[in-house]
């Protein structure tokens, strides 16, 4: 088998501070990554950024209105709008797609900006206040009063293109089908998609992550548990359950699916530590060395996970506050001190605001330009990758009514990029108030058709999700504010692409 | 005033849910009508709104208690639950277990090469995935077995096995002299009673003749099976497999259990058998798995005698030296879970004390908020609830009722090489020593039990955050609901971090008792619980003024930071009526008078029976069905007092049994 030997000295040895000796990619990524020769055409990588709280104001979220130059009637009276995205460059050599979306010139190159899209009016369309799964699917317990049946969660739809066929047609050298710090809900036999729903493996730091995707073995570093290799034994473990689901001993039905869903578990298991990969991994195997702070150098290890094939899904949960200068900040939680506090200017304009703009460019574009490095010629790995940032609550807290969108990544070809896409329908009979929803917001497109786009851009038919009295990924649950709001035969569509995004 | 119908109904409603948020049902209805601050109290009448006429001064006594009210439980026979599968070993359980097992595999070692705790410390036991769980639950109950689990385990066996089977002598002291001896003609013989003695430790159970061969036989996996000539007993060779087999056995990573015989008078309930009564045991007192002596017991019978069972039962909840710290530990995490203790829970002043706010309202403190106050705050707590269980053991009541200083000197190791803050000069007491040292006393009434302390208090900010102290008190030790709230009422009216004009419970009352919305939590069963608190400032500090401050204009010495100035004080005002019992109008002065309330409405002893039977059972409570065990333990607490009820509930028949009823289908 051939792996990657990666010290536990290694792994360690930047693991005991906030930062993390990690790969720096740049600097190890050569202007061609070995192994595209044997690749898959187009296989795609997804990758999803969650920030929490929202907050953002329109103003500084979303480019302005004035590129918004085409229309088109996506259902009777329902007029979305699209434009191309406009990169500027300041005097200061800062570039910017919108208040909140900029960097230095050299990080948010025109190539980067031209592989970005603006999505506006995209609506979680029920009551839901604070979730922390929703921005894929998942819309947690915590909220209240939920609009979707009560105990009928779903997946998030990185579980299921994690097990998808289609996603993966090969699993050959995958270490983990997917890695995700807080985002992800999966079934607890996610081979079979049945069990419960529940939280998936998480990685709390780069080191985690990096030790669930590298780890091969301690044998060789650490002299305490000094011995040679041995041949796996998954299939005799297997043989334990077997034998105990199988015996006569007394068992609960709830017994019974904990060792199928082990079983289940064990078999995936031994795909991993089996896992040969076809492609040249000597660039993994003794990267340069830096030190990143924490979630650039999570960037690092995806993209390296993501290069060397050892897996093509990450969902990244991200706390703003990291971002906002210090200072300011007198507030207990910056939930309740600042998000709660986003209409009042100050606090937008001197601590929301700069939160955003820095974990838009040290987060998002971070990990955006480390996929952008060629994956076979003239397609980089982040043209193959369809790259989300959105955040939980659109730009006023707790409601989830015109959530940003923000996506990077062409996804195989799939998406058309460069684009600003505002699906609010702004006619005046499309308001949505009252009941549950806070304020006054126009109708745009439902939450559940962007994951459905999300899910068909990156390889996943429709016939693999998609329940048949339901179209969308997922919750299709309205509150009748919303439904009232909608134009007729929108309904319909709910399962299509996005519009202005299928390339 | 005469209460309208339509004010009455819906707020009995609400406050028998637990309040929903939409107390008025929207615009215009008849609610609106009715008084702000006006509760429904039992009989119809009008409860005092906090600050109404008739609320007793500051430090007043509260009117006579009201009769003592009936336990929330109730004690009828009822179907089992349906079963919950079996639980994984927590991470700590799990941790646990291998370093014993490994201490038990090298027993007898004397080469510091084969010292267990060097080798287990070399484990990737960083593999392992976090374990989030959720607020108002324990670590215990979490169930997920995810990939990452899977894989950890999996790597953490492999690098055991190889490790206790990487030289001669770790051979020999694994498997015996047997192994490493001139004869391989007892290898197979050596190789079965190694699978029957180690084998019994890690699946806590005696293995069959058919289980033993098949471990066995893991040992020539890589020699193309067992024949004439093969040793298996090479270092590195195949020993290494039979440990990781064992280590990787469903009855190793999840509390297995069968049952034994049915438990008459309840359907699909069966008794548990000697092995699993002693992992129960040993795992809830000690988190780890049996030790020889239980063992011993199950082997023998006697653990399934009432007196062999209390006597077991004793020596793990014994104060001898080895069982009272692994006890003590155990149950200190209990008590930390349940009172929101964790790390992730604390606020953290520390990052805020360079603001000119907050330098403002600190003053000279403010050098006393350093980054281990947290960690001390906690300390106090562990402390003091160290002292009333098991030092001087003492009553529930005692938690929230002591007048005991349990504040150490400041810098005192904390063990993560940090040193403990200067929490009694925020206190304005005499530090306590620690170990057997007695502890010094607040004047009487002036921080009762462990709600008046730092822990309970500090709140991370400048201000006080009367409404998270609120919903602590009223979720954690009254273990009333609180829905999460779902609007953003108040992000639109933000509460100000400093007013010049008004106390901070005055922002609050102004923000979320005006809108019906938030008002039908905030006014009956959140706020008046925080204003109680009012007597102590963000630092813990206890204070009679608040002082006032008027922002101005940008520090230019500090981006994004505003010049403060104090422009006067006000009284702080900490009457309420804080409806310990629901619809109770019996008024509080402060947080002395809502101590004896929270007291005398018996609720933190209800609340203590559900979260020790969380904590016990692994899983949520059910009070019907649970009803019987609930009411064991309330009682116990109520009448014999912590230390009893934490070991009482070994003794219950609960846990000696296990449901294996299915699930009945949803109507």
């Amino acid at each position: 088998m051939k792996t990657i030997r990666l010290t536990r000295r290694q792994v360690l040895r930047g693991a005991g501070g906030c930062s993390l000796a990690l790969p720096f990619l740049p600097s190890i990524v050569p202007a061609r990554a070995h192994g595209a020769e044997v690749l898959p055409a187009r296989q795609r990588y997804f990758v999803a950024i969650g920030s929490y709280n929202g907050g953002v104001a329109d103003a500084n979220m979303f480019p302005s209105d004035d590129v918004l130059r085409e229309t088109q009637e996506i259902a009777p009276g329902h007029v979305a709008r699209r434009g191309r995205l406009a990169r500027q460059v300041d005097a200061a050599g800062t570039a910017s797609v919108s208040r909140v979306l900029r960097a230095p010139a050299a990080e948010l190159t025109e190539r980067l900006a031209s592989k970005m899209n603006v999505l506006r009016g995209l609506d979680m369309p029920f009551r839901l206040g604070h979730h922390s799964g929703g921005y894929l699917g998942y819309y947690d317990t915590t909220s209240v009063g939920l609009g979707p049946r009560a105990g009928e969660f779903t997946p998030t739809i990185d579980q299921v293109m994690a097990w998808s066929p289609s996603f993966y047609p090969s699993l050959q050298g995958v270490r983990a089908r997917s890695v995700h710090n807080g985002l992800s809900y999966g079934w607890s036999n996610p081979a079979q998609r049945s069990g419960p729903v529940q939280k998936t493996e998480r990685f709390s730091d780069a080191a985690k992550l990096f030790s669930r995707l590298f780890y091969t073995d301690p044998a060789s570093s650490a002299v305490a548990v000094a011995g040679p290799a041995r041949p796996p034994i998954v299939d005799g473990v297997i043989q334990s359950y077997r034998s105990l689901r199988e015996g006569n001993r007394r068992l609960s039905a709830a017994d019974r699916r904990r060792l199928d869903d082990h079983v289940e578990r064990l078999r995936e298991l031994e795909r991993e530590v089996t896992a040969v990969s076809t492609r040249d991994l000597r660039q993994c195997r003794e990267p340069m060395l830096t030190k990143e702070a924490s979630h650039q150098a999570i960037n690092s290890v995806i993209a390296l996970a993501f290069m060397c094939g050892y897996t093509r899904i990450a969902t990244l949960a991200v706390n703003e506050e990291r971002y906002a200068p210090s200072g300011g900040f007198t507030a207990g939680t910056w939930h309740d001190g600042i998000a709660h506090k986003h209409n009042v200017p100050e606090v937008q304009e001197t601590l929301i605001l700069p939160a955003h703009q820095g974990l838009f460019a040290r987060v998002v574009l971070d990990l955006a330009r480390k996929l952008d490095v060629e994956e076979a010629p003239g397609i980089t790995l982040l043209d193959n990758a369809l790259v989300m940032w959105t955040l939980e609550c659109e730009a006023t807290t707790h409601s989830q009514m015109g959530i940003p969108v923000v996506t990077l990544g062409g996804a195989g070809g799939a998406l058309r990029t460069g684009v600003y896409a505002d699906y609010r329908n702004l006619s005046p009979s499309a308001v949505v108030s009252g009941s549950v929803f806070i304020g006054k917001r126009p109708c745009g497109l439902t939450w559940n058709r962007l994951l459905a786009t999300l899910l068909q851009a990156t390889g996943v038919p429709r016939a693999e999700y998609e329940k048949p009295e339901q179209p969308g990924y997922g919750n299709g649950w309205r509150d009748a504010p919303y439904t009232k709001a909608m134009a007729p035969g929108l309904d319909r569509d709910v399962g299509e692409y996005l519009p202005f995004l299928k390339a | 005033m005469l209460l309208s119908r339509a004010f009455v109904l819906p707020s009995l409603t609400l406050l028998a849910v637990g309040c929903t948020g939409y107390v008025t049902g929207g615009e215009g209805s008849a609610a609106d009508d009715a008084p702000r601050g006006a509760l429904a109290a039992p009989g119809g009448g009008l409860a005092r709104s906090p600050g109404a006429p008739g609320a007793p001064a500051p430090g007043a006594s509260p009117a006579p208690p009201a009769p003592a009210p009936a336990s929330p439980f109730t004690c009828q026979p009822r179907p089992a639950r349906a079963a919950d599968g079996w639980r994984r070993l927590t991470e700590r359980e799990y941790r646990n277990t291998v370093r014993d097992l490994l201490a038990f595999a090298l027993r007898g070692w004397k080469d510091p090469k084969d010292d267990p705790g060097a080798i287990g410390s070399g484990l990737p036991f960083h593999l392992l995935p976090d374990e989030p769980v959720a607020r108002g639950a324990f670590f215990r109950m979490n169930d997920d077995v995810t990939q990452g689990h899977v894989r950890a385990w999996y790597e953490v066996a492999r690098a055991a096995g190889r490790a206790l089977a990487a030289t001669p002598a770790r051979l020999a002291l694994l498997v015996g002299p047997c192994a490493t001896d001139a004869d391989v003609g007892n290898d197979p013989r050596c190789l079965a009673d190694f699978v029957a003695r180690f084998g019994e430790r890690v699946l806590r159970r005696p293995l069959d003749a058919a289980e033993i061969e098949a471990y066995r036989r893991n040992a020539y996996r890589d020699l193309a099976g067992e024949r004439l000539g093969v040793d298996p007993m090479q270092p590195g060779g195949g020993v290494a497999d039979v440990v990781a087999s064992l280590l990787l056995a469903p009855q190793f990573l999840y509390h297995v259990e069968h049952g034994d015989g049915p438990v008459a008078g309840k359907s699909g309930v069966f008794a548990l058998g000697a092995f699993e009564l002693a992992s129960r045991l040993s795992y809830h007192f000690w988190e780890t798995m049996p030790d020889e002596e239980l063992l011993k017991a199950a082997r023998d019978g006697s653990l399934a005698t009432p007196e062999g069972y209390a006597r077991q039962v004793a020596r793990l909840f014994s104060d001898t030296p080895g069982a009272s710290t692994r006890v003590r530990w155990v149950m200190w995490g209990f008590f930390r879970e349940w009172l929101e203790l964790e790390d992730e829970d604390l606020p953290r002043p520390h990052l805020v004390r360079d603001t000119n706010l907050f330098k403002a309202v600190a003053g000279a403190d403010r050098t006393l908020v350093t980054d281990s106050l947290p960690q001390t705050a906690v300390e106090e707590i562990r402390d003091l609830v160290t002292h009333h269980t098991w030092q001087t053991p003492g009553r529930l009541d005692d938690l929230l009722t002591t007048n005991l200083s349990f504040a150490r000197m400041p810098g005192a190791p904390l063990g993560n090489g940090k040193t403990t803050a200067d929490l009694p000069r925020l206190y304005g007491v005499a530090p306590w020593a620690g170990g057997a040292a007695p502890p010094p006393a607040f004047e009487p009434g002036a921080r009762p039990g462990i709600l008046t302390r730092a822990a309970f208090l500090v709140s991370g900010t400048a201000g006080t955050r009367p409404i998270l102290r609120g919903v602590r008190v009223r979720r954690t030790i009254l273990c009333d609901p609180i829905p999460e709230p779902d609007n953003n009422d108040v992000m639109s009216a933000p509460i100000p971090e400093v007013s010049a004009a008004s106390t901070t419970r005055q922002e609050v009352e102004a923000r979320t008792e005006t809108m019906p919305k938030c008002a039908g939590c905030h006014r009956p069963l959140i706020n008046p619980l925080g204003f109680a608190f009012e007597g102590y400032d963000a630092l813990g500090r206890a204070r009679a003024v608040e002082a006032l401050y008027e922002r101005g204009a940008r520090d230019p010495a500090r981006a994004g930071d505003h010049v403060y100035r104090q422009v006067g004080t006000a009284p702080v005002d900490t009457r309420s009526v804080p409806q310990v019992v629901l619809g109770d109008a019996r008024p509080s002065g402060g947080a002395a008078d809502l101590v004896k309330l929270i007291v005398d409405s018996r609720k933190p002893a209800a609340c203590f029976a559900r979260k020790y039977f969380e904590f016990t059972y692994r899983r949520a409570h059910d009070e019907a069905a649970d009803g019987c065990a609930l009411e064991r333990l309330r009682e116990e607490v109520d009448r014999n007092g912590l230390k009893a009820a934490l070991r009482a509930v070994v003794l219950s028949p609960e846990f000696r049994e296990r449901s294996f009823n299915e699930a009945r289908p949803r109507p």
